[in-house]
């Protein structure tokens, strides 16, 4: 590493805190890829990738909605909860051949969106924390899924709809595809929209943006609609890869995605982010999550790693920032 | 800022070097994928203990992951290890219904699969079952309180996590017994999660109702526990009793000192044995009996010593 900082030096000072501001967090994912495949031989077997691939879809679907959140210096708390309500829900309509797929995953989605507007909208109109608003959704929607369930998984899903988690197109298993379009959309969202621009103005200073002629309550309602929707999403895929709607599931999913996201590099107190950290963020979960599977690492030491990890990578942005 | 990639490069090589179990090199046998539904219990903990202690003596590799409480961990986990190209597979499912992929995806891939302890709904296609049978836990811990209570009286029953197999089964195996005598009636009927806390609390609610109440059935030790400890706090410990199931030893000293007048035992030990066992077999190619039931036996303080 001493030899690396002569290479360093000829660059201006400011270039290179850029440079490794941006692109810290990918210089520390591609570390840890390459150390993982010294590691354990299986971990860079085909098969293995599209693994790693499969298992961070869900959550990396839920965490481009909380790229948006946060960059608009929210959170929202409640789409475990969210996933669980429109899993159970659109489980129901797919239990029997009666209605064509896309009943239930219409149902799953708008369950998702109307969770979210309602977020947005209580969040937007009476002024309410974010933080209070999405915990109030959190356990109304948890209760909500029990009470259509009567506590009990709905079972017997159609193949149509089991194949959303379980099968491929093109070699692909559809959950990555799902989330590749989802980034692309994200993506595409926040930095080729006008929209976009509104989100970060909101996010940075919220009275700056309205006096700039934002209406920033048009704005928090969307994101959060979007957000419900993806949590609606991510909940279709779920039931679909577990082939059951369990009012159980989906419980610690918030948390997943607030951690991909801050390890991504979006800060909580809003303004800045990329979907791009997040996807990275992602990543680094889930590598981590099935490397150290690999590994035949405890499960208990798995959980101090994650958390280091998480850590590590905050206290890296923050001293590239200064 | 290279100082401070370099902190980040060792952080990780550290990490990483000190959270790697170190295999000696020894040839193994086979190579055997455990994933277990929740290493935070101590059940299944005490499964994981008598299936390493076993492998070790048969000379066979023990990949270990833990479902942490979620079926899809589950399935992710059945996917590495079919990228690790492992003999055989054991499933100690969460979810009867979530984690049925996974025994899928094992025969999909030709991978002997052994399930044990708790049931998936697909069980027929897994090689082998080794567990006990639930309901007859529910008839055992229900039987016992019907001699206690001598056939009269209110009853609390409190349940592990909704749709989770074990509840299921042994609610049906409590029902079974109870629906022939009317002169019993269940006046709480709530979920517990196998959490002593929440069974504490359960009870604490319950007891604050200031109705009559006579008996306790927990679906497992650790809510039996935190039932006893409200009603002991609220001095009706000669009035109530509680049962619980899977005698851990915590309940076992409990049963011992009188707080809890039994508990079913469910044998960990045997089930994680045979579960390995099992699994050695079908690795050897040889033809197994689909389902084992390792008998479950009351536990009271008459017969605590034996």
């Amino acid at each position: 590493m001493k030899r690396l900082s002569k290479y360093l030096q000829p660059m201006k000072q400011k270039q290179a805190i850029l440079y490794l501001s941006r692109y810290g967090i990918l210089i520390a994912f591609l570390i840890l890829i390459v150390l993982m495949s010294f590691l354990s031989p299986a971990f860079l077997k085909t098969t293995n990738i599209m693994n790693i691939l499969r298992q961070t879809s869900i959550n990396g679907i839920v965490a481009v909605g909380m790229t948006l959140v946060i960059i608009l210096a929210g959170i929202d708390l409640s789409v475990g909860s969210v996933i669980a309500l429109a899993a159970v829900i659109a489980a129901s309509f797919a239990h029997t051949d009666d209605y064509p797929l896309i009943v239930p995953v219409f149902a799953g989605l708008i369950t998702g969106a109307l969770c979210g507007f309602l977020n947005g909208f209580i969040i937007a109109k009476r002024k309410i924390a974010p933080f209070i608003m999405t915990l109030a959704m959190m356990t109304i929607a948890r209760g909500a899924a029990l009470v259509y369930t009567n506590g009990r998984p709905v079972i017997d899903l159609s193949d149509s709809y089991n194949k959303i988690g379980g099968s491929y197109f093109l070699g692909m298993p559809i959950p990555v595809i799902i989330f590749i379009v989802i980034i692309l959309c994200g993506w595409f969202l926040l930095s080729r929209t006008v929209f976009g621009r509104h989100i970060y103005a909101t996010g940075g200073n919220k009275t700056a943006a309205e006096l700039s002629g934002i209406i920033t309550n048009k704005i928090i309602i969307w994101v959060y609609t979007i957000a419900g929707l993806l949590a609606g999403l991510a909940g279709i895929v779920l039931s679909s890869r577990v082939m059951s709607g369990s009012p159980a599931t989906g419980q610690g999913y918030e948390l997943d995605a607030i951690a991909a996201v801050v390890i991504g590099g979006t800060k909580l107190t809003g303004g800045v982010g990329t979907v791009f950290g997040t996807v990275i963020g992602v990543l680094i979960i889930g590598v981590m999550n099935n490397g150290l599977d690999l590994l035949n690492v405890s499960s208990y030491w798995q959980l101090v790693v994650k958390g280091i990890i998480i850590l590590l990578a905050v206290v890296l942005k923050k001293k590239n920032l200064r | 800022m290279n100082r401070k990639a370099t902190y980040i490069l060792f952080g990780i090589i550290a990490l990483l070097a000190m959270s790697c179990n170190r295999q000696p090199a020894i040839q193994y046998k086979y190579t055997i994928g455990v994933t277990y539904q929740n290493l935070q219990n101590e059940f299944v903990i005490n499964i994981q203990d008598a299936m390493r202690k076993r492998a070790k003596e048969l000379n066979i590799k023990l990949i270990e992951v833990d479902g942490q409480g979620k079926a899809e961990n589950q399935i992710s986990q059945v996917e590495n290890f079919l990228a690790l190209d492992v003999d055989a597979i054991i499933l100690n499912p969460f979810d009867q219904y979530g984690s049925a992929p996974v025994v899928s995806i094992a025969k999909r891939e030709g991978k002997p699969i052994v399930v044990v302890n708790a049931v998936v709904v697909n069980l027929d296609k897994a090689d082998a079952y080794v567990g006990s049978n639930d309901q007859e836990a529910g008839r055992i811990a229900a039987t016992y309180i019907l001699q206690v209570l001598k056939g009269r009286g209110n009853i609390a029953l409190i349940r592990g996590p909704n749709g989770h197999s074990a509840e299921i089964q042994r609610t049906e195996g409590i029902m079974e017994i109870l629906k022939d005598h009317p002169d019993i009636k269940i006046i709480f009927d709530q979920s517990g999660n196998w959490d002593r806390t929440q069974g504490l609390e359960l009870m604490e609610n319950w007891l604050s109702t200031g109705k009559s109440l006579q008996a306790v059935i927990a679906q497992n030790d650790e809510m039996a526990l935190g039932a006893q400890k409200a009603i002991e706090a609220a001095g009706k410990q000669n009035d109530i009793v509680v049962i619980g199931i899977d005698a851990i030893p915590d309940a076992l000293r409990a049963v011992k000192e009188g707080k809890l007048c039994a508990t079913v035992f469910q044998d960990a030990r045997g089930q994680g044995i045979l579960a390995l066992e099992l699994a050695v077999k079908l690795c050897e190619g040889k033809l197994v009996e689909h389902t084992h039931y390792i008998p479950f036996q009351l536990i009271t303080k008459e017969n605590l010593n034996k």
